[in-house]
């Protein structure tokens, strides 16, 4: 084989390890290591070959090699290894990259090959974590699964031109990331793009993290506190959204109010006998048949909300491997653990030692770089909306006029929501208003559903004051219900917006 | 000029049990204002708890992600 021929593997077990293998890390302990096996089974499906570059550059790893590994005695590789996944079998896939190598981006053999590219793992030279920066698509698919912090990456391996659209993951190294650094650096990666801001590296969001408050040495990294956390989102160029899970948290429907931003969400969790731990949300699913699960404590109120329709989160968690599945556990009766009480817990890829069964994960804190000028929160919209949810409930009970109502309630952008309202049916001119009416750069939708069907929409400004009335624009999407809540004076007649 | 509509076209219009003829609004102001004065300690209640959850507490911030 010429020196210049591409390395091509068919994706196999025993080729997925002895690739990812280095002199730091033998392949026949390989199989072992939850994270290997894990890439190995999410992209079993549809990987058929495997691509090799070598020696790769990885940015991420020669910060953290130049901050941490040079120094130490032992010699390690400051190159890594990229392995590439593709949907064609190995013959295929070489004609694929010969006819694609010599044409332009836009060529119909590049196109070809991107539709069949699956994106691609870094492996580093080290004895443990060896799964560095990787990118790979989105396994599950369906109309009910909606992946909102995903960004599109590139690669130019060989000089192509490959594309994926997903978020970047990796394993911790426990030297210079633990969990809380590495779901951070996943999130950044996202925000970055959004919002224009930095995407620190992982040595350099730990150094950041520990540069004002430490009990202990902050590398080797043995983890980070939320304060910590809050320090490296600051600096960063983002301001820390942190709520903590309390009874009355709809903790659903608030992770799908900023996801819906297409910003990560980062889930600080306690795992039954182990400990915190941190991940980043890419993803959720959310059916319109499900049943809506009871958010808070049901000694609590809570307004009824889409997000509680929610049944999976997709996190990109560093101990398990991306896009793992996290499953809402819903409790009728709230559960205690270590005197708090949870109505609602998750399950995923965090299983009991030696017996299969799931380890229950308790939600703890919410954690959400954002934009300095987002300063309205999802639980300030919800106190706002308390009062008009008890009236509309009235109006339920006493069987006035509608049957059941439910809040559809999220932040975007000016950019995202007049590209929306162009692909609903709204009349010509309204539409024309819409497009044209000035609009703060970030709001929140707050859309009112009854009986499945759209009955009005508010806009909030999420650039006001917490303590001002936010709404400035109304939607009115049915008649009768405008008729409803006019003539009742639950909103003001001129404006349309809520009067309580 | 086209004559600018109040409200949005929408095809399910009709699925909405609402009917605004049969319904005597002057009657249903004057219970929905009882009913906010009666629900005011409720809804105050409500808004105070929900103060709580907007942050996090000095315990929280200390709490050690490690993983």
């Amino acid at each position: 084989m010429s020196p210049f021929d591409f390395v091509i593997l068919p994706f196999t077990a025993d080729n997925l390890y002895g690739t990812l293998s280095s002199d730091n890390r033998l392949v026949e302990v390989l199989p072992k290591n939850e994270r290997e096996i894990y890439i190995y089974r999410y992209l079993q499906s549809n990987a058929k070959s495997i691509v090799v570059e070598q020696p790769y550059v990885d940015g991420d790893f020669m910060e953290d090699f130049a901050t941490y590994y040079v120094r130490c005695y032992k010699p390690y590789n400051r190159f890594c290894k990229r392995l590439h996944f593709f949907g064609l079998e190995k013959n295929d896939l070489m004609e694929a990259l010969e006819a694609a190598l010599f044409t332009n981006p836009e060529s119909a053999e590049m196109i070809y090959l991107n539709d069949n590219y699956l994106g691609f793992v870094v492996s580093r030279s080290l004895p443990n974590a060896i799964i560095g920066r990787t990118i790979l698509k989105p396994q599950h698919t369906a109309n009910h699964i909606r992946y909102e912090g995903i960004k599109t990456y590139h690669a130019h391996p060989f000089g192509l031109n490959l594309s994926v659209d997903s978020i970047a993951f990796q394993e911790q190294d426990s030297v210079l990331a633990a969990c809380a650094t590495v779901s951070l650096w996943s999130c950044l990666h996202i925000t970055s793009e959004f919002f224009g801001t930095s995407m620190p590296r992982p040595a350099v969001i730990t150094q950041t993290a520990t540069q004002y408050f430490r009990k202990t040495r902050p590398i080797p990294s043995r983890g980070l506190e939320i304060s910590q956390l809050c320090d490296a989102i600051t600096h960063a160029g983002l301001e820390p959204e942190v709520f903590e899970i309390v009874e009355t948290t709809p903790i659903l429907s608030l992770i799908y109010s900023y996801l819906r931003l297409r910003i990560p969400v980062i889930l600080v969790i306690l795992i039954e006998d182990k400990g915190y731990h941190a991940v980043t949300i890419t993803g959720y699913s959310l059916k319109q048949d499900t049943q809506p699960a009871k958010e808070v404590s049901e000694t609590e109120k809570c307004i009824p909300m889409s997000g509680s329709r929610i049944d999976k989160f997709y996190a990109h968690d560093d101990q398990i491997g991306p896009f793992s599945e996290l499953n809402v556990i819903s409790h009728a009766t709230p559960i205690k653990h270590q005197g708090r009480s949870y109505s609602v817990t998750f399950e995923g890829g965090w299983l009991k030692e030696n017996v299969q069964s799931h380890l229950t994960i308790y939600p703890q804190f919410i954690v959400i770089p954002i934009y300095n000028k987002i300063r309205i929160t999802f639980i300030d919209l919800q106190r706002q909306l308390t009062k008009i949810d008890m009236i509309i409930s009235s109006l339920e009970s006493d069987k006035t006029a509608m049957i059941n109502h439910e809040w559809d309630i999220y932040l975007t952008d000016t950019v995202t929501f007049k590209q929306s309202v162009k692909g609903q049916n709204l009349n010509h001119d309204y539409l024309k208003e819409l497009l044209l009416d000035p609009q703060p750069r970030f709001f929140w939708r707050v859309i009112l559903t009854i009986d499945e069907t759209i009955a009005v929409e508010w806009l909030a400004d999420a650039t006001d004051i917490p303590t001002a009335v936010p709404f400035f624009k109304t939607i009115w999407y049915n008649d009768k219900v405008k008729c409803l809540f006019e003539n009742s004076k639950i909103v003001d007649q001129k404006t349309g917006l809520p009067r309580y | 000029m086209v004559k600018k509509p109040k409200t949005v076209d929408h095809e399910q219009q009709a699925t909405i049990p609402i009917n605004c003829d049969e319904i005597d609004f002057k009657a249903l102001r004057k219970k929905l204002k009882a009913y906010i004065k009666e629900k005011q300690p409720e809804i105050d209640e409500q808004l105070k708890k929900l103060e709580k959850a907007n942050g996090v507490s000095p315990e929280g911030l200390r709490v050690v992600i490690n993983i």
